[in-house]
C-alpha cells in the first residue's frame, strides 16, 4: 500500500504559486498580440437602436470593432441560450438588440494597446432607447410589469423553465396532507426571511488570451469551471465545429461558482478567429463586478408546525428568487433551494413553492452552495425559533427530527449514501460545550466577556447552532458523468502514469487530490503520476464542472474505475496501457412538477456549526469569537486541504453575513469596487475556528469520500443569527449584519420585512 | 530652475528591480504594476483590482510595501523595487515562501505573491510578531479563498525559521 | 488613463509656478491615480512632489509640531517617537486606523486632506451628481446609508479622512503656499462648503499646495483619543468616528475638543457637546450629556439615521477611554 489517500500532500502547484511563477490567464502574452476592451451597456434595460463605430475606428492602433452583426449565432447560456453574446441590431437573433442589465456586452474593441482600445471604446456612439426597468422580483411578477424575455420558447431539456411572464422557473413540493398536519401542530412558527446577493470577488478578475494554435484551432486560455462546456458554447456562437475550439485553463484565481457561466470566452474566440491573431483581454475589477453573475437574493415566507413534544408535523414554504436578467443556472440553484428550505428534517406534510424571476438586475447564478445556503438559512431560522417556542434545547429538537437512513425527505425518497446528520450535530454540540445529561441536551451557560474596557452592559454574548446538508453534483435527472484517460508507461513496473482529465483546479486543490487518488488506485508513488488537466485539446470528453462539490466524488470514481481497467490491460501486457473511460454516477430523477416527488441526488454532505458571538449593543458591532464546524466529508483524501476548505467556507460565509453588501439601485450597481463591496480581511475572521472532520464513508464515494467544498458555508448564517438572538433576545431575519441593521433591529425588536407576497 | 517635462509619449526610465538596473521606455502614465508585468515580464505581481483595493500587486519600494497599481513607474526612478520574484535566496525559497508551502497558506494562489511580500516586510521590521501584529501588517492583502488562519500560521512559522533556520521539523 | 506629461520638482517654487487647472501636484497618488483611471480626473500635467525636501519631516518645536505635507500616514502612525508621541496620540491613532498598511506607506497627510469624496454617486463615472455639475444630489433621494447627517445642504458627501478629524480636535492649521505667498487655515476654514466642481471640498486654490500641517502643542494635562466605527474591522472608511482631546486640571475639564468624522463634508466640531464638558468632572452624567449633545442639529436622510446613534456611541466610548486614561494616571497606575 502506498497510502497516498488520506495524507496532507502539499499542493502540486505550491512552489509555482509562492514564487510567482504560476501563470493565471492575465499573465500570458504572445508576439503580435492585440488587446481588447468590451463596451458594456451600463444601463439596465434598453434597446440598442444603432451603433456608430466610425469615430472609434479612427483611433490610432484600432484593429477591429465587433458588434452583434458579427456574431454568427448570437446567443449563449449554460441552461438555456437566453443571452446575446453582443447586444445590438443586425444579428438575426430575436431580442438580441435589447440590453437587460448593466453588464450586457455591446461591442468588442480591439487595438494594438490596451490604452488605444480603451480610448476607442470611449468614442463608440450607441443610440439606446431606454425601456422600463424592473429590479424588484415581486414587482416583476405583477400584471403590466416590463417583460424581460417576451416570446421565449419552452425548453425540452429543462421542462421546469417557464415561458410565462417573468417567471424563469417554478419548483414545488406537495407532500402529505397539510390540513391534517396543521391539526396536529401544537406550536406554529411563522417567519419571513431575506438573504442577500453575494459577489464572488475572486481575486483574479476575468481575463484571457485567444490565439490560433498549431493545429489551426481557436485556443482560448481563460479561467473557467467546465472547459468542455465553454468549448461547446463558444463553438455554438461561432457556428464552427466543436473540435475547432480549444479551451485551456491555466492557474485559476478562484471561482466559487462565478466562472460557471462565461464572461470573455466567446468574444475573445470570435476576435481571434476573425483576426487570425492573438487577442488578450483583462477586465477591471469594476467590469468584473458589473459584468458577472451573483448569488441569488431570495425571499422566504415560512410556516412550520410541531407537536408539544417537538415532533415536526408540517412545513409550508414560499420562495421568490431574483434571477436577474438571464437564466444562468437559476433552475438548478432553485432545485437545491427546494429540497433544502425545509431543512434536513423528516416532515410528513410539506408544501413548497419556489419561483425564479427575471429582473433587470445582474444575473444570479452559481455561487458556493448553489441555493442551499439560502434554503438552509430559512429552515434553520425556523428551527431555532421553534426550539424557543417549544422551550426545547435546539440540539435536542434537532436530534429528534433529523433525517436518518431510509427516512423519506420531502421528495419522498431517502437521502443517498448514508445519512450522518445526527453524528455531525452531536459531535459539533459536544465540542462546543453542550452537555448530554439524562434529561436531555443542555446548552453551556453564556460566559461574560471583558473586551478592551467596553462596558459590560453593552457587550452581549451568545451562542447559536445550525445544521446543513447539500447534494453532490448537478443531478435532478441530469446524468452526471466524468471522462478521463489513463496511460501507464514502463516495462516491468509502471514508471509513469499519465492522467488526462478536463477537471479544473479553481484553487480548491483538485489536481493534487486527483493525483493522490490516481497514485492510490494504481498503487504507484505520487511522483510517478502526472496530470494533464484542463485542456480540451487533450481531454475531448466532458469531465464535468468543478462545482457543486462534485469533483472529488466524480473524478475519484472515474479514476478508480479507469485505473482498474488500465491495470487489467497492464497485467495483460499492454505497453503502454491506455484507457479512456467515462464514469457515470448513479441515476437520479427530476422532481415531479406537481408533487416534487423524485430521487434528485446520488450523494450528500452533512455539516453542523456552533457560533459564539459578542454583540455590542451600543455600536451594533459584532465579534465572532468562535466557530465550531463538524463536517462529514466521508473520507478526507487530503486532510489539510479539507481543513482549508472548511476555514475558507466559513470566512466566505462570514463575509456574506457580516460585511458584504451588494447594492444596486434600479439595476445600477453602486458597489462595483472592493472599497465599497467589502470582503473579509485577515482581521475579520473568527477568533477561534475549530474544525472537526467526520469521516463516515459514502459507500459509493471514492475511498468513501463525499463532496465537501460547499458544506462549511451552509449553516454559518443561521448559526450566527441564532447566536445574536441568544445574545440580545432579538431575531434578525435578514443580513448583512451591518451596525445599521443591528441597531435598527434592536430598536424595532426584530426585522420588519415587508414583501409583496401574492 | 525649471521643470523637466517628460511625456506624454514614451520616455526612458531607469528602475532598480530586484537588485538590477533596468531601463524601460514608457509613457509617464504607466503604473509600476503595468511596467513590471508588461515590460519586464514579472507577472508574479498580480493585477487584482488595479485600484488599490485588494493587495495582489503588493511590492516593496525602498523597503516599504505599496500597491504597485497606485504608483507611477516614472515616480520610481532611482528607487529600489522588490517583487516576489526577487525574494529567493540563491536557489532556495525565502523562509516566508517555504512557510507558505508548509502551512498550506493559500488556495487559488492569486493573492499569494502580495501576501508573501507583505509578510517579508513585516518580518524585516518585526522579527517576532504576535498574531495581532500579523493581522495589522497583513490587513491590506485580501484572500477570497479565506486562507487567513493558515497565513497567520505561515508568518509565525517563517519567524521561527528565520530565527533558527534548522528548527523546522 | 488619459496621457499626461510629468515632471519631478525639486523645489517648491517650481511647483507653485507650474500649478493650474490642468497641472496638478502628485504626492502619494493613492487617490489621484485611482480617479484618473476611472476618468473622473484627467490632468494634462503632473508635478511630482516626492523629491522636495522642504515638504518632509515631522518636527517638534517650542510652540508646536510641524508636520511636512509629504509625511506618510505610516510615519504618523508609527509608535517610534517616544514619550512625545503622546501629544499627538489622537492623530497617531487616526492615522493607524486609516486604510491599509500599503496605502499608509504611500499616502501623505497633505494628500489625505485633499482626497475627493468617496460618495458612490460621485465616484461612479456613469453618473453626474450635483458636485460634478449635475442638478441634484443623487444620494438625497437614493441610497444614502453612508451619507451626511450634519451640515449638508446641496450635497451629502462625508469627508473620508480619519486624520483630518484628529487634526481638527488638535486645533491644527494647514499651511498653504501659492503664487501669492503663504497662508495658514484652521481645519474648519480649510474645508469650505461643498461646491460644484470644487470636488475635494476644500478652499485650496489651483495654484496652491499644502506645505505642512501645524499642530499647537497640547498642554501637559491634555489627552486625546480616536474612536472609529466601521463595517469591516480594518481597511474601511468610518461610518462614524470621534476624535476627542481633553485637558483636565484638578479633576475638572478645562478644555475639550469633540470632533466627529463620517457625519459631514468636513470634520464636525460638536460645540454643544464640548460646552457640556468644560468645568465638569468626567462623571457618567457629564459624559452622557456630552454624548447626547454631540449630534445636535443632525438631520437624517432615509437610510442614515443610525449614524446619530453611532456618533453618540463613539463620543461616549471616547470619553470613557479618556476617563480611564486620566484615572489611571492620577492613581499612578499604568
Amino acid at each position: 500500500m502506498t497510502e497516498t489517500v488520506g495524507r496532507p500532500w502539499v499542493r502540486a502547484d505550491a512552489r509555482a504559486k509562492v514564487t510567482g511563477q504560476a501563470k493565471f490567464p492575465g499573465d500570458f502574452g504572445m508576439a503580435d498580440m492585440v488587446h481588447a476592451k468590451i463596451l458594456f451597456a451600463d444601463r439596465p434595460h434598453a434597446r440598442v437602436v444603432s451603433i456608430d463605430t466610425s469615430e472609434a475606428a479612427q483611433v490610432e492602433g484600432v484593429v477591429a470593432i465587433f458588434t452583434a452583426q458579427d456574431v454568427p449565432v448570437n446567443e449563449y447560456g449554460l441552461q438555456t441560450a437566453d443571452q446575446p453574446v453582443l447586444c445590438g441590431p443586425g444579428s438575426g437573433k430575436p431580442g438580441a438588440d435589447v440590453v437587460r442589465f448593466v453588464g450586457d456586452q455591446v461591442a468588442l474593441v480591439v487595438a494594438d494597446t490596451r490604452a488605444a482600445a480603451e480610448q476607442a471604446r470611449g468614442l463608440m456612439e450607441i443610440t439606446y432607447e431606454d425601456l422600463p426597468v424592473v429590479s424588484d422580483p415581486f414587482e416583476a411578477l405583477k400584471p403590466g410589469a416590463p417583460q424581460i424575455h417576451p416570446g421565449r420558447e419552452a425548453s425540452e431539456l429543462h421542462p421546469e423553465l417557464s415561458t410565462e411572464g417573468n417567471f424563469i422557473c417554478h419548483h414545488q413540493i406537495r407532500k402529505g396532507d397539510m390540513e391534517a398536519g396543521w391539526a396536529q401542530a401544537d406550536v406554529v412558527v411563522e417567519g419571513q426571511y431575506h438573504t442577500p446577493g453575494q459577489e464572488h470577488a475572486y481575486l483574479q478578475p476575468e481575463a484571457g488570451l485567444a490565439y490560433i494554435d498549431d493545429e489551426g484551432r481557436v485556443a482560448v486560455v481563460v479561467a473557467g469551471q467546465w472547459a468542455w462546456e465553454d468549448q461547446r458554447q463558444i463553438a455554438h456562437a461561432l457556428d464552427i465545429p466543436v473540435e475547432e475550439i480549444r479551451v485551456i485553463y491555466p492557474a485559476i484565481g478562484g471561482a466559487f461558482g462565478g466562472r460557471e457561466d462565461m464572461s470573455v470566452q466567446i468574444v475573445l474566440a470570435l476576435a481571434a478567429y476573425r483576426l487570425q491573431r492573438p487577442v488578450k483581454i483583462t477586465w477591471t475589477r469594476e467590469e468584473s463586478i458589473r459584468g458577472h453573475c451573483k448569488r441569488h437574493p431570495m425571499w422566504f415566507r415560512c410556516k412550520w408546525g410541531a407537536t408539544r413534544e417537538g415532533e415536526l408535523v408540517a412545513a409550508e414554504v414560499q420562495v421568490v428568487a431574483d434571477g436577474g436578467a438571464y437564466c444562468y443556472t437559476t433552475n438548478k440553484v432553485l432545485g437545491n433551494t427546494t429540497i433544502t428550505c425545509t431543512g434536513p428534517y423528516a416532515f410528513p406534510n410539506a408544501k413548497v413553492d419556489v419561483d425564479g424571476v427575471y429582473t433587470n438586475n445582474p444575473p444570479s447564478g452559481a455561487m458556493r452552495g448553489f441555493g442551499a445556503p439560502q434554503g438552509i438559512f430559512a429552515a434553520e431560522m425556523q428551527m431555532n425559533k421553534l426550539a424557543e417556542a417549544l422551550g426545547m434545547d435546539p440540539v435536542a429538537l434537532r436530534m429528534r427530527n433529523l433525517l436518518q437512513d431510509e427516512m423519506p425527505t420531502t421528495t419522498g425518497t431517502p437521502l443517498a449514501g448514508g445519512v450522518h446528520l445526527q453524528e455531525v450535530t452531536e459531535r459539533c454540540a459536544l465540542a462546543a460545550g453542550w452537555e448530554r445529561a439524562e434529561e436531555g441536551w443542555r446548552k453551556p451557560a453564556a460566559k461574560g466577556v471583558a473586551l478592551a474596557g467596553r462596558p459590560k452592559e453593552a457587550m452581549r454574548t451568545g451562542m447559536g447552532m445550525a445544521v446543513g446538508f447539500k447534494n453532490v453534483g448537478f443531478s435532478f435527472g441530469y446524468q452526471e458523468n466524468c471522462w478521463l484517460r489513463i496511460e501507464l508507461r514502463g516495462e516491468d513496473d509502471i514508471e509513469r502514469a499519465i492522467v488526462t482529465i478536463g477537471t479544473a483546479d479553481v484553487g480548491q486543490g483538485a489536481h493534487t487530490v486527483l493525483q493522490q487518488m490516481a497514485a492510490e488506485a494504481l498503487q504507484v508513488s505520487m511522483e510517478r503520476v502526472s496530470l494533464e488537466a484542463s485542456d480540451t485539446g487533450t481531454s475531448p470528453g466532458s469531465s464535468g464542472s468543478a462545482s457543486a462539490s462534485r469533483t472529488t466524488f466524480m473524478a475519484g470514481n472515474a479514476i478508480r474505475e479507469a485505473a482498474a481497467l488500465a491495470l487489467d490491460g497492464w497485467r495483460e501486457g499492454e505497453r503502454p496501457a491506455v484507457v479512456e473511460h467515462t464514469y457515470l454516477a448513479p441515476e437520479t430523477t427530476p422532481l415531479d412538477p406537481d408533487t416534487g416527488e423524485g430521487f434528485p441526488n446520488f450523494a450528500y454532505g452533512y455539516v453542523a456549526q456552533v457560533v459564539e458571538v459578542v454583540v455590542d449593543v451600543e455600536t451594533g458591532e459584532l465579534r465572532v469569537r468562535r466557530v465550531v464546524c463538524a463536517d462529514d466529508v466521508g473520507k478526507a483524501i487530503n486532510p489539510e486541504q479539507v481543513e482549508g476548505q472548511i476555514e475558507g467556507g466559513v470566512v466566505q460565509a462570514m463575509g456574506w453575513v457580516t460585511c458584504e453588501n451588494f447594492i444596486a439601485q434600479a439595476g445600477r450597481v453602486l458597489t462595483p469596487h472592493l472599497s465599497t463591496y467589502l470582503i473579509p480581511t485577515i482581521a475579520d475572521v473568527p477568533e477561534r475556528m475549530e474544525t472537526i472532520i467526520v469521516e463516515k464513508p459514502d459507500p459509493r464515494g471514492p475511498w468513501g469520500a463525499r463532496g465537501m467544498g460547499e458544506m462549511p458555508f451552509l449553516p454559518l448564517a443561521p448559526a450566527l443569527l441564532a447566536a445574536v438572538h441568544d445574545a440580545t433576545g432579538v431575531w434578525i431575519d435578514e443580513f448583512p449584519l451591518t451596525p445599521e441593521r443591528v441597531l435598527r433591529s434592536l430598536r424595532d425588536g426584530g426585522s420588519l420585512l415587508e414583501c409583496d407576497w401574492e | 530652475m525649471s521643470l523637466d517635462w517628460l511625456g506624454p509619449g514614451r520616455v526612458p526610465v531607469t528602475l532598480n528591480v530586484n537588485g538590477r538596473e533596468v531601463e524601460v521606455t514608457i509613457e509617464p502614465r504607466r503604473t509600476l504594476l503595468s511596467v513590471l508585468r508588461e515590460e519586464l515580464g514579472l507577472t508574479g505581481t498580480k493585477e487584482g483590482c488595479d485600484e488599490g483595493n485588494c493587495g495582489a500587486c503588493t511590492v516593496l519600494v525602498d523597503g516599504r510595501t505599496v500597491y504597485a497599481c497606485l504608483v507611477l513607474a516614472v515616480d520610481c526612478s532611482g528607487r529600489c523595487v522588490r517583487t516576489v520574484e526577487g525574494l529567493r535566496r540563491a536557489e532556495n525559497l525565502h523562509p516566508v515562501q517555504e512557510a507558505f508551502v508548509d502551512q498550506d497558506a493559500f488556495q487559488c494562489g492569486f493573492c499569494t505573491s502580495g501576501q508573501i511580500v507583505s509578510a517579508v516586510s513585516l518580518l524585516e521590521q518585526n522579527p517576532k510578531p504576535h498574531r495581532g501584529d500579523i493581522e495589522r501588517a497583513m490587513a491590506g492583502n485580501l484572500c477570497r479563498c479565506g486562507a487567513y488562519p493558515n497565513i497567520v500560521a505561515a508568518v509565525l512559522e517563517a519567524a521561527r525559521l528565520e530565527e533558527a533556520p534548522d528548527a523546522k521539523d | 488613463m488619459k496621457p499626461f506629461t510629468y515632471a519631478a520638482a525639486s523645489s517648491l517654487e517650481d511647483v507653485v509656478g507650474a500649478l493650474d487647472e490642468g497641472c496638478r501636484p502628485l504626492a502619494g497618488g493613492t487617490d489621484l491615480l485611482g480617479l484618473m483611471k476611472t476618468g473622473i480626473r484627467g490632468p494634462e500635467r503632473l508635478v511630482s512632489l516626492k523629491s522636495i525636501e522642504a515638504l518632509e519631516g515631522v518636527e517638534r518645536r517650542e510652540d508646536g509640531w510641524r508636520i511636512g505635507a509629504l509625511t506618510t500616514l505610516s510615519e504618523l502612525a508609527s509608535p517610534a517617537r517616544g514619550g512625545e508621541q503622546r501629544e499627538l496620540e489622537v492623530l497617531s491613532r487616526a492615522a493607524a486606523e486609516s486604510a491599509s498598511p500599503q496605502l499608509r506607506n504611500a499616502a501623505t497627510i497633505g494628500g489625505n486632506l485633499l482626497q475627493w469624496p468617496r460618495c458612490w454617486y460621485f465616484r461612479n463615472w456613469l453618473t453626474r451628481c450635483w458636485l460634478k455639475g449635475g442638478d441634484r444630489c443623487l444620494a438625497a433621494g437614493g441610497e444614502n446609508r453612508y451619507h451626511a447627517i450634519l451640515g449638508a445642504a446641496r450635497c451629502h458627501m462625508v469627508h473620508p479622512s480619519d486624520p483630518a478629524v484628529a487634526l481638527a480636535a488638535l486645533d491644527a492649521r494647514v499651511e498653504l503656499r501659492g503664487v501669492h505667498g503663504v497662508r495658514t487655515l484652521k481645519i474648519d476654514a480649510f474645508f469650505g462648503e461643498p461646491k460644484p466642481l470644487r470636488e475635494n471640498g476644500t478652499v485650496v486654490e489651483r495654484d496652491e499646495v499644502i506645505t505642512a500641517v501645524v499642530v499647537p502643542r497640547p498642554s501637559r494635562e491634555s489627552r486625546g483619543v480616536y474612536v472609529k466605527l466601521a463595517e469591516r474591522k480594518v481597511w474601511d472608511f468610518a461610518l462614524v468616528s470621534a476624535a476627542v482631546q481633553i485637558e483636565m486640571t484638578e479633576g475638572a475639564v478645562t478644555d475639550a475638543a469633540i470632533v466627529l468624522g463620517g457625519v459631514a463634508a468636513k470634520p464636525w466640531h460638536a460645540f454643544e457637546a464640548e460646552g457640556r464638558l468644560v468645568g465638569e468632572a468626567l462623571t457618567g452624567t457629564a459624559m452622557e450629556a456630552a454624548a447626547s449633545a454631540a449630534t445636535a442639529g443632525a438631520v437624517s436622510l432615509s437610510q442614515n439615521g443610525y449614524k446619530i446613534e453611532l456618533a453618540e456611541g463613539a463620543v461616549r466610548e471616547a470619553l470613557r477611554r479618556l476617563q480611564r486614561t486620566f484615572g489611571s494616571e492620577s492613581t499612578g497606575v499604568g
